[in-house]
Formats: structure tokens, C-alpha cells, sequence
């Protein structure tokens, strides 16, 4: 299982005459770690959400190693390799660590409901290989000790984790990170680096969203900025960083 | 021993029938309710079964297992034809859709003389449903629940139930597992309206509106959704209350709803949430953290 390109071209969208998304280009080059940054309101969630096939894109093409994927269904993308987290944290608050991770497993379950009706031994063992799986990515994102706590009760930082553990359940070929430091304090964020770092190292193409120019320039390989739903700036972090066009984004003009 | 289960069915035979045959239905309705399908399709559903086994045991005198089987088997069929559009709604819209389809199939039932006896309906059933069968079809569906509960499909379906858009994309097919759990739903829901008919003699337009369909939808959601036994709870308690409300007829239906009302207020999780009450206090001390929409 390879990384996968994730190449846009000329992507819109928008709601009710909005424009979210005006026209993105990007590409995330296969096995490495690409940012999505800019201000608030820019559309990197939007885009985001037209990569998983949560919103039909208005316009443009979106290929994953050159099939065209902006049609597609959500489970039919993540089907693809593609796994996500989310801004807003989306995990089952009453069940466990280890029972929301399995949920990423569920597309490497090979049981039928047959075999689950008749009991066969085939979905216990199934069930045990999976479990063995997701046990040993709760270990990768340092939270195996966790494996058994209802994820209501967990600190933020632990939650984010949780997600990204189940991300990786579903053994994606691109991970895409909604704001993954986001709440975390400087510790948690340094680990949190070298988190990413270790599942670009995995053989996974990450695309990641996120505020913090700092974590950012850590992690990234390339950053494109994104500002009125258009991509103004892309880059390395040292050639993003003294652009004018991104100053003026963040900072705005002397005279605005 | 025997003797006194004799009596005791010679006495109370047709309540013992009647809470067998709701907590199938109950069941039945689980399966839509667990990936939070509020259907009130049930009653449609039962009344194409309950009919199309009328047809087939009076009509074309095949045996009696053969007919609940078609018509739990047309009522499955049905519902895969009205859920592909219907699933697509949300919420109220969905509650809306699945009532309008349990309205035309009765005033259907109410013309079609010549399969349903329009609204005189159809007299003189044979009584071939009998309490070993209903016996043995509730634990068959309990363990098929159960089963399910436990498997990784069980998993998926609590994750439709709290985050459909979120399952989806982790690779859940959300609209296909739902398609085939209200389908599921429609077979027993089917099957048991065949077993009704062939328990009272009689089936008639207006055994199947409205208020069966809320009624079936009750019975979970007043068990408890998350509990195995949930679904029969609810339905024998709905089923034995009216009779142990019998000394007044005045206060009955007052208290019932009363005693509903209480249910969901203080024990949204169902009736059968009063046994886990420790951990939920104590899951309740932990800090809220409700994963925001």
C-alpha cells in the first residue's frame, strides 16, 4: 500500500451564491506532509470536506493517483485510502477508546452477516485481528493505557489522538488533519509533531489544515495558503514565510 | 407443573399471545430505531403481511408457514421500494414520509374489495398462530439481535445512530446498511401481522394505522434502544398495563399516559436504563464533552 498524489484542480464551491471555495489548485505529493493555511473563513475546511465527499464540488477535478474522486460518495472515497479527522471532534463520547478506534477497522472486517448470524469462527476471528491492529495504533499515538475509558471523559488532547488513531484504522493512503493542534498545550504539540512525522513516515501522504504557523513549519514539506477561497501563495516554509502575499493575508496592509 | 401452565394459559393465554406478539414487533421496530429510523411504517408494513398471508392460507390454501414467511417476504419487498426515496429524508420528514405510506396502504385496504373485503375486512380466519411458534420466533429474534449487537455491524449501526456523517466517512455505507435494517424491518413487521391475523380470525382496514405504528415505535424507546432485553420490556409493559389499570376504566388511559410520560422524562435511556444507573451517575461526573454537531 502506497502513499497516494492528491492533485485539485479548479475546485468551487458554493452555498446559495456564497462563495467558499472560489477556484483551489493544489497538489499533495506522494509520502509527504503538505499545510493548508489561512485565515479564517478561507476554505480549508470546505475543501476539506470536498476531498472526503462530504459536499459535491460545484466545479473542478479532484484526483487521487489520477482517478477522479469529486463524484464519489463519502465511504466510497474513504474506501480509496482516504481518512480523515475533524475540527470539531466527532467521536462516540459513551464508548471506549478502543471501540471508537474499531470503528475505523470496519471497512477491514471480512465477515459477512451471515457468518455473524451463524456465529461462524470466522468473525471472532476477524474481530481479533482487528482488535490487534487498533490496539497497536493506540500505542503509536501514545494512548494504549486509555484503551478501555469512555472517550467522553478524556482531555482534549487525548480526544485528538483518539481521532487520528481511528483515522489510521482504516489504513489510508491519505490522512487529512482538520486543526490537529488546535487546544493542545506545547508539549502535547511537539509530540503531536512527531506523530505526523512518524505516519508520513509510514509510507502516508498527509494534508493538513492548521493555525499554528510554528507546528506548521515543523512538520510541513510544502504549505499552500489559501485567502478568499483561492490559493495565493505555495511554497516550502522558508519561501512561504517572506512572501508579501501572505504577510498581507495574515497581517494585513500598512494602510488597511 | 403442566396443569398449572394449562390453567394459567386457559386464563391469561390471549395476553401471554398478545405480549409475545408485540415484543416480536418491538424488535422488529429495533431494527429501524437502532440506526435511528423513526418509522412509523410499521403499520403499513404489518397490514401487506397480514393480508398477503390471509391470501395465501384462504385463497390459495398453502400452509401456514409458508404464508407468513410471503407475507413478511412482500412487506420486505415494499419496503425496499419506499425506503430508497423515503431514507433520504431527515428526521420529521422521514416520520412524515413512512405515515403517509401506513395511510395508503389502509385506505388501499379500504377499496380493494376483492383481496381485503374493503371495510368489512376479512371474517373467519383460521387460528393457526399458537404460543409455542411465538415462543420460538422471539428467541430466534432475540438471538439474531443479539448477535448483531455484539458484532461489528452492531458497531456501525450505533455509530449511524449517534453520527451518520462521521460513520460515512469512516467507510461506513451508511445509506446501504440502513436500507437493508428497515427492509429487515418490514420482513417482521410483515411476518408479524400475518401471525396477528392468524391469531384473531379477523383483519380489517383499521388494524393497522396510525396508532399500531406508534404504539410498535414505543415499545423500544420505552424498553431502552441500548439494551438487549429493551424492546421486550418496553412491549410487555405496554401490553400488561392497560390490563392492570382495569379497575378504572376512567384513570386507565390517563395513567398510561401519565406512566409514558414519566418514562421518557426521567429515564431517557428506556426502563431498561434503571439497571446501569451507577455507571451512568458516573459517567455523568466525568466533564460533558458531547462531540459538537
Amino acid at each position: 500500500m502506497a502513499a497516494a498524489e492528491l492533485e485539485l484542480w479548479q475546485v468551487a464551491k458554493r452555498f446559495q451564491g456564497v462563495v467558499a471555495v472560489d477556484s483551489v489548485s493544489l497538489t499533495a505529493a506522494a509520502g509527504k506532509v503538505t499545510a493548508l493555511i489561512g485565515p479564517n473563513g478561507s476554505g480549508k475546511t470546505t475543501t476539506m470536506n470536498m476531498i472526503t465527499g462530504l459536499y459535491p464540488t460545484d466545479a473542478g477535478h479532484i484526483r487521487l493517483d489520477g482517478v477522479d474522486i469529486a463524484r464519489l460518495a463519502p465511504h466510497k472515497v474513504a474506501a480509496l485510502g482516504v481518512a480523515r479527522t475533524f475540527q470539531n471532534i466527532r467521536l462516540l463520547a459513551s464508548e471506549t477508546t478502543l471501540d471508537n478506534v474499531l470503528l475505523g477497522a470496519h471497512r477491514h472486517q471480512s465477515a459477512s452477516l451471515l457468518d455473524v448470524l451463524l456465529g461462524l469462527p470466522a468473525v471472532k476471528r476477524s474481530e481479533t485481528r482487528e482488535k490487534a491492529r487498533c490496539e497497536a495504533l493506540l500505542d503509536l499515538v501514545g494512548i494504549a493505557a486509555l484503551r478501555d475509558v469512555a472517550v467522553g471523559g478524556l482531555s482534549y488532547g487525548d480526544r485528538r489522538r483518539v481521532e487520528i488513531a481511528r483515522a489510521l484504522a482504516t489504513q489510508p493512503r491519505l490522512l487529512l488533519l482538520d486543526e490537529p493542534a488546535a487546544g493542545m498545550n506545547f508539549a502535547e504539540k511537539r509530540a503531536l509533531a512527531d506523530l505526523v512525522l512518524a505516519i508520513r513516515d509510514m509510507g502516508i501522504t498527509v494534508l493538513l489544515i492548521e493555525h499554528d504557523i510554528e507546528f506548521v513549519a515543523r512538520v510541513s514539506d510544502h504549505i499552500v495558503v489559501l485567502n478568499f477561497g483561492r490559493e495565493i501563495a505555495a511554497g516550502t516554509p522558508e519561501e512561504v514565510r517572506r512572501m508579501p502575499s501572505v504577510i498581507e493575508a495574515y497581517l494585513g496592509t500598512e494602510d488597511a | 407443573m403442566m396443569a398449572a401452565l394449562d390453567g394459567f394459559l386457559a386464563s391469561y393465554g390471549n395476553l401471554v399471545n398478545l405480549c409475545l406478539l408485540n415484543t416480536l414487533l418491538a424488535y422488529g421496530v429495533w431494527l429501524a430505531l437502532a440506526a435511528n429510523m423513526f418509522t412509523l411504517g410499521t403499520g403499513g408494513f404489518m397490514a401487506v403481511g397480514a393480508y398477503c398471508s390471509v391470501y395465501f392460507t384462504m385463497q390459495l390454501g398453502a400452509p401456514f408457514a409458508v404464508a407468513v414467511v410471503a407475507g413478511g417476504l412482500l412487506a420486505a419487498a415494499v419496503a425496499l421500494v419506499i425506503g430508497a426515496p423515503v431514507l433520504r429524508l431527515r428526521g420529521d420528514y422521514f416520520m412524515l414520509a413512512t405515515f403517509a405510506f401506513t395511510e395508503v396502504v389502509r385506505v388501499i385496504a379500504l377499496n380493494w374489495d376483492a383481496v381485503t373485503g374493503g371495510a368489512i375486512g376479512i371474517y373467519g380466519i383460521p387460528r393457526y398462530t399458537e404460543t409455542w411458534q411465538l415462543v420460538l420466533l422471539v428467541l430466534i429474534a432475540l438471538y439474531f439481535v443479539f448477535a448483531l449487537r455484539r458484532s461489528y455491524f452492531g458497531r456501525s449501526i450505533a455509530a449511524i445512530r449517534q453520527d451518520d456523517v462521521m460513520s460515512e466517512a469512516m467507510g461506513v455505507n451508511v445509506f446501504g446498511q440502513r436500507l437493508s435494517l428497515f427492509v429487515a424491518s418490514g420482513f417482521v413487521s410483515g411476518g408479524v401481522g400475518g401471525l396477528a391475523a392468524h391469531l384473531n380470525f379477523f383483519v380489517g382496514p383499521s388494524d393497522f394505522g396510525l396508532l399500531r405504528s406508534v404504539d410498535a415505535l414505543a415499545y423500544p424507546i420505552l424498553g431502552g434502544v441500548n439494551a438487549l432485553l429493551g424492546p421486550m420490556v418496553g412491549a410487555i409493559f405496554t401490553t400488561l398495563l392497560p390490563e392492570l389499570l382495569r379497575f378504572s376504566s376512567q384513570w386507565r388511559e390517563i395513567l398510561m399516559g401519565l406512566l409514558i410520560l414519566a418514562v421518557v422524562l426521567f429515564l431517557p435511556g428506556g426502563a431498561m436504563s434503571l439497571l446501569r444507573w451507577r455507571p451512568r451517575k458516573a459517567a455523568a461526573r466525568r466533564p460533558s464533552t458531547q462531540g459538537a454537531e
